[in-house]
């Protein structure tokens, strides 16, 4: 049946004739030169420059495509009929195109695919990894226009520049035409192809950029530098006068300090009691409700890329791809980046073996300092193609419908709105008393703190994973800051100065708690650490800071981001105070407690500690956790160990600053996915 | 439009607002110039002068007898010019009221009902005789009032919308009344069996407990601080409720000077009885609402709590001897019934006339309860109302010292204990040696103190047997003492001057 259609096609010649692309005399001098050659005409067309290759294969595009492309797949074996049939049942729903939901949905292999396609095309097919591109047609600035058009220019022939395409839609070409030079033509190659021969020859560039980038471009947002000149001569002058009036006017000068302390740690529980009475308001539980989740269209939906940064999580790496699979959006619409460290071999090998659907793409890393997650996620995001773009961890479980609800917040929300956070939680949340408490914490963050910070417009510290951004926004800022170990936490507060918005959603992606002392440790101090990098960061300068944020963003940032780690680390030598004036009566310490200062003392220690843990149960009953809440009680035992790692991260930051504290993921007995949906379901329903 | 009639309904309320501040200012004036004074207000009012009129402003000298905070609500009034006399506690008493009436018009903003029926609603809650005892006896109640408003609104929140607000704000409000009046720790018991039907039954099935850790954590630790306080500065955690002064003990130490006590301590079931008639006759709406709520599961349990609370609370403190009147706590039912009142669907005619008929009849009952079981303080309130003017009532002389002194201001030791009211109508503490402090301590310490003045009182008065000079020099106040010569006697105090 083909074949007797194309025997009955028009000519080449007398299409473009018809059309008038080309002249008689343009034809019978490329009729010539295919006649001496042996070349096929439309090569030797393209290659005279007489016509674009846009302006030739849209002309003939019925001359060259061979049926079409279920039929083909189906006529290769490559698909049975049933399957073709619910593929063209789904791209009425998706949108997408039929090749990218037979990808997506995994029922034909990529390489399989792309030959087909090729045939379609009436193109030949290359296998890049066989047949590598030529490196010196490989323009670096154009990386970005390769990546998210998918296309290499692959060999030059007899002034032809061949062009390795994954796709031939006439966007793609004209974007070709546009970035190579003299005339081209195009072969057919699978988009993984591309993306790999990119990443080979692109690994110095893409390190260099996802390493430098912020650093060259907005040096001042940049932690690569931890203490400015300013605020070391800032913090010697404070300490020498601090030194002085404490010789000078000792007890004076002590009550001031400890007065400036009292205040301070009143303010902050003040606030976090705030956090949670706005943060507990009803609206922002209901914030995207059911129903509208069900009423969304598929077809509206945008790309959505996914970016999973692993590192030594070879075990995750299955129970992962089920999560994300699993997850209620057109599979053809999302762009997962596996994102492994070119020394993992374990993890890369384990996903090769997996044989992963054509969402999910591999991107390696290749190795350079600073090993840091936020370095990973910028080089992944060369190659990100989606609209909105969020990170999920290797052992991430998100809510099934959380990616709907992201679309919907954003079109809800303000149009400067950049990002929005989803909630985070854990699933193993009954393993020890570690997990009880992270649990407890994490709710109260997720659950109450944020969204309260959200209302009163103070910068959020995004968590980090499951925060969703608007691409073209997290590019403008050159994403995240490679030097910061806790990046999130400082894009958040970037975003809100650069006049944009960072929104909450009532979805939850649920996490592994660590249920082991010392790694939590480890991931604690990292935490804190970054903190006080984003601390330092944004108090480079405080006035320009503060002009930026207004009354409410600064004082918000002070006492958020600022109190978090002054009260964990004051609180040791708070304890030891107190602990030593119990234990000896001493009356040493009477001279700086002040009547009225001891009441506020006695306020931040007994009432303090008593709304905290009421804090923390609440935020067990929120979740209906409600076995969590009598293990609120042991609520400054957990502080203590904050503090511990408080004092670790400060040391780290004086003297390794950029180092990653790796947290180990896999340690606990809960984690199956199916365990999680089980999880995420119930509490839906609760 | 909207926030049109949103602003003129602010207005509006605002007025309504104002109308009552004066109108219970005037109320409250009229009472005290035609012989009403209340003692537990001037105690406070003395407490205040007393340590702000000290050398050294201490906290703890405000005594941990008290709830501190009424005491810290007059602080402000203590500062502002010509405030510093004796009827700033009645005045405080009357804002806070008036902050209750705020809340309640607040409250019901989205009720559609014209500005003349909330006035009228709120003439008839207001003219009722516990609301204008709470309002104008300058004590801790119009503080308690508040608190039991905010405490029984977001009960009602609980029941009907099951809101995190709603767990928050009890967990706070419970907490912070405990620094509000020592009968917090009966309503709070009186709560605890309450909650069950407070509590969604959902939540009741699934963890019965977690509603008490919430709620109850923060009052625990409310308790918790307060003796800690009182270990701190008194080397005891339990001194505010052993210490025969406290007001944490309500009539225990005097249980045979109150009626009610005499007639209904520790006797759980008979004063809740009693204490059922009397909130059935002062407040027979409470019955209006629990008859029209009976078909509607949720309303029908907020009315069950607000009838059944308070009885709970009265029957435990009264079993405690710590209730010397029922009145000390159905003061708070006001507070409630306004609460209840914002749930309602009052711009149905049906519904507003029968409130506002069954808040008639409360009057009636409320007036005939109030003046049939009147104490003695309840008694010389009511009298007010129809005594001839008087310029201030002064029994024992204490005015007249006060103000004595206050023309002659001189170093003067006198135990503030007894002489309360002789600080308050001196006005402030200024240059007095008051028993707290170290300079009495130190004075009495001597057979002959170095100090120019000396306050005593008649050792055979009822104040003289508590004065504290009087019981370290018995025979001065007839006698004199060496080295000091009378220059003052009147009534039951005499003054000495160092020659």
């Amino acid at each position: 049946m083909n074949q007797v259609e194309t025997s009955q096609r028009p000519k080449i010649g007398a299409c473009l004739l018809e059309q008038k692309l080309i002249t008689d005399e343009q034809l019978a001098e490329a009729l010539a030169i295919q006649q001496g050659s042996g070349r096929r005409l439309g090569e030797v067309i393209l290659a005279n420059g007489w016509i674009t290759a846009t302006e030739f294969y849209g002309a003939l595009t019925d001359h060259f495509r061979r049926g079409r492309i279920g039929d083909l797949l189906v006529e290769e074996g490559l698909l049975t009929p049933a399957q073709l049939n619910k593929a063209i049942a789904l791209q009425k729903g998706w949108g997408t195109r039929l090749g990218d939901i037979v990808l997506s949905k995994g029922w034909v292999k990529s390489y399989s695919f792309y030959k087909v396609l090729a045939d379609h095309f009436d193109k030949p097919f290359v296998n890049l990894m066989d047949e590598p591109s030529d490196e010196a047609l490989v323009d670096v600035g154009y990386y970005h226009v390769y990546l998210e058009n998918l296309f290499i220019p692959w060999r030059k022939v007899d002034g032809l520049t061949q062009v390795a395409v994954a796709d031939m839609d006439a966007d793609v070409m004209a974007e070709v035409e546009r970035v190579v030079d003299g005339p081209v033509d195009f072969v057919v190659t699978s988009k993984f192809d591309i993306v790999w021969s990119l990443q080979k020859y692109g690994d110095a560039f893409f390190s260099e950029k996802s390493v430098h980038e912020l650093r060259k471009r907005q040096p001042e947002y940049s932690a690569s530098t931890v203490f400015t000149k300013a605020q070391l001569i800032f913090t010697f002058i404070l300490m020498t006068l601090t030194i002085l009036a404490v010789a000078i006017w000792p007890i004076g000068t002590l009550i001031t300090i400890n007065v400036f302390i009292s205040v301070f740690l009143l303010f902050n529980f003040g606030l976090r009691l705030l956090f949670t009475w706005v943060g507990g308001d009803k609206r922002f539980d209901n914030f995207i409700t059911d129903k509208e989740v069900e009423e969304v269209k598929d077809v509206d939906l945008p790309t959505y890329t996914i970016l999973v940064p692993m590192y030594k999580e070879s075990a995750s790496l299955p129970h992962l791809a089920e999560s994300l699979r699993n997850l209620d959006y057109p599979l053809s619409k999302l762009d997962i980046k596996i994102i492994l460290e070119d020394d993992d071999e374990e993890t890369i090998q384990t996903a090769k073996e997996l044989g992963l659907e054509g969402i999910f793409e591999i991107i390696k890393v290749p190795d350079s300092l600073p090993k840091t997650k936020p370095k990973a996620c910028n080089y992944a995001l060369n190659f990100a193609r989606g609209e909105l773009v969020t990170i999920y961890d290797g052992e991430d479980a998100p809510e099934a419908d959380q990616l709907k609800k992201v679309v919907l917040a954003f079109r809800k929300s303000s149009p400067n709105t950049a990002v929005i956070q989803a909630r985070l939680n854990y699933f193993n949340v009954t393993e020890n008393w570690l997990t009880r408490m992270f649990t407890m914490e994490y709710s109260l963050w997720f659950d109450f703190y944020l969204p309260a910070l959200d209302a009163l417009k103070i910068p959020i510290p995004l968590g980090g994973t499951s925060n969703h951004f608007k691409m073209e926004v997290l590019k403008e800022l050159q994403g995240w800051d490679p030097y910061n170990v806790t990046e999130d936490a400082d894009l958040g507060v970037r975003l809100t100065q650069k006049n944009y918005r960072v929104g909450v959603v009532n979805s939850t992606t649920y996490e592994e708690a660590n249920k082991d002392l010392h790694n939590w440790i480890r991931q604690r101090s990292r935490w804190l650490k970054g903190y006080m990098q984003t601390y330092l960061v944004h108090m480079r300068r405080p006035l320009k800071f503060y002009g930026t944020l207004g009354h409410v963003g600064f004082w918000g940032f002070q006492f958020f981001i600022g109190g978090t780690i002054l009260s964990v680390l004051l609180t040791p030598p708070m304890m030891l105070l107190f602990i030593t004036w119990l234990i000896t009566q001493t009356a040493m310490f009477d001279p700086i407690f002040p009547a009225g200062l001891l009441y506020i003392n006695l306020i931040n220690l007994l009432m303090g500690n008593g709304f905290l843990i009421t804090l923390f149960m609440l935020s067990g009953f929120k979740r209906h956790y409600y076995k969590l809440m009598p293990w609120s009680m042991t609520v400054p035992l957990y502080w203590l160990l904050m503090s511990w790692a408080a004092y670790k991260g400060l040391w780290q930051l004086i003297f390794n600053p950029f180092y990653w504290e790796k947290t180990h993921h896999g340690l606990t007995s809960y984690a199956t996915s199916s365990e999680v949906s089980d999880l995420s379901l119930k509490t839906k329903a609760g | 439009m909207k926030p049109y009639l949103s602003k003129l309904k602010d207005a509006e309320n605002m007025i309504i607002v104002i109308m009552t501040i004066i109108a219970l200012s005037v109320l409250a004036s009229w009472l005290l110039s035609h012989g009403f004074m209340f003692d537990g207000a001037s105690q406070r009012w003395a407490k205040v002068l007393g340590v702000l009129g000290s050398e050294e402003i201490r906290l703890e000298d405000l005594s941990l007898l008290y709830p501190h905070l009424p005491l810290y609500a007059l602080v402000p009034f203590y500062y502002l010019p010509g405030m510093a006399h004796g009827g700033t506690p009645y005045f405080v008493s009357v804002l806070f009221v008036c902050m209750l009436i705020g809340l309640f018009l607040y409250h019901m903003r989205p009720i559609e009902i014209s500005a003349s029926k909330r006035l009228l609603l709120v003439f008839l809650l207001v003219v009722h005789p516990t609301f204008l005892w709470g309002a104008t006896n300058g004590s801790q109640l119009a503080m308690s009032m508040v608190m039991f408003y905010l405490l029984y609104h977001a009960c009602q929140k609980m029941i009907a919308e099951h809101d995190v607000h709603a767990y928050i704000s009890l967990s706070i409000i419970l907490a912070v009344f405990f620094f509000v009046d020592g009968s917090a720790v009966f309503l709070f018991i009186a709560l605890l069996p309450m909650l069950a039907v407070v509590a969604p039954r959902r939540l009741l099935m699934a963890s019965p407990i977690s509603i008490y850790f919430i709620l109850a954590v923060p009052f625990f630790f409310s308790v918790f601080s307060w003796a800690w306080l009182n270990w701190v500065f008194e080397g005891d955690f339990l001194t505010f409720i052993k210490h025969p002064d406290s007001t944490y003990l309500g009539g225990y130490m005097e249980m045979f000077n109150y009626p009610w006590l005499r007639e209904y301590g520790g006797n759980f079931f008979d004063s809740l009885v009693a204490a059922t008639g009397y909130t059935l006759i002062a407040y027979p709406v409470i019955i209006y609402f629990l008859v029209s709520t009976w078909d509607e599961g949720l309303r029908f349990r907020a009315s069950f709590v607000l009838f059944v609370h308070p009885l709970l609370a009265i029957a435990l403190a009264t079993d405690q001897f710590y209730l010397t009147h029922p009145m000390e706590i159905l003061v708070l039912v006001n507070a409630s019934i306004l609460a209840e009142i914002t749930f309602l669907d009052m711009a149905r005619k049906r519904v507003y006339w029968s409130v506002v008929s069954f808040l008639f009849i409360s009057l009636i009952g409320g007036w005939w309860i109030f003046i049939e079981s009147a104490d003695p303080n309840m008694n010389k309130w009511v009298d007010s109302f129809r005594t001839e003017r008087v310029l201030i009532e002064d029994d024992d002389g204490s005015l007249r010292l006060g103000r004595w002194l206050n023309e002659n201001r001189r170093e003067t030791i006198i135990d503030e204990k007894s002489g309360y009211k002789v600080l308050v109508a001196r006005e402030d503490a200024v240059g007095l040696y008051l028993s707290y402090t170290s300079k009495f301590k130190l004075a009495l310490n001597h057979a002959f103190p170095d100090i120019e003045q000396i306050v005593v009182p008649d050792p055979e008065s009822v104040i003289g047997k508590k004065d504290k000079i009087s019981q370290r020099y018995p025979r001065m106040y007839t006698e004199g003492m060496k080295g000091y010569r009378l220059v003052y006697s009147d009534n039951i105090w005499r003054v000495y001057r160092k020659i």
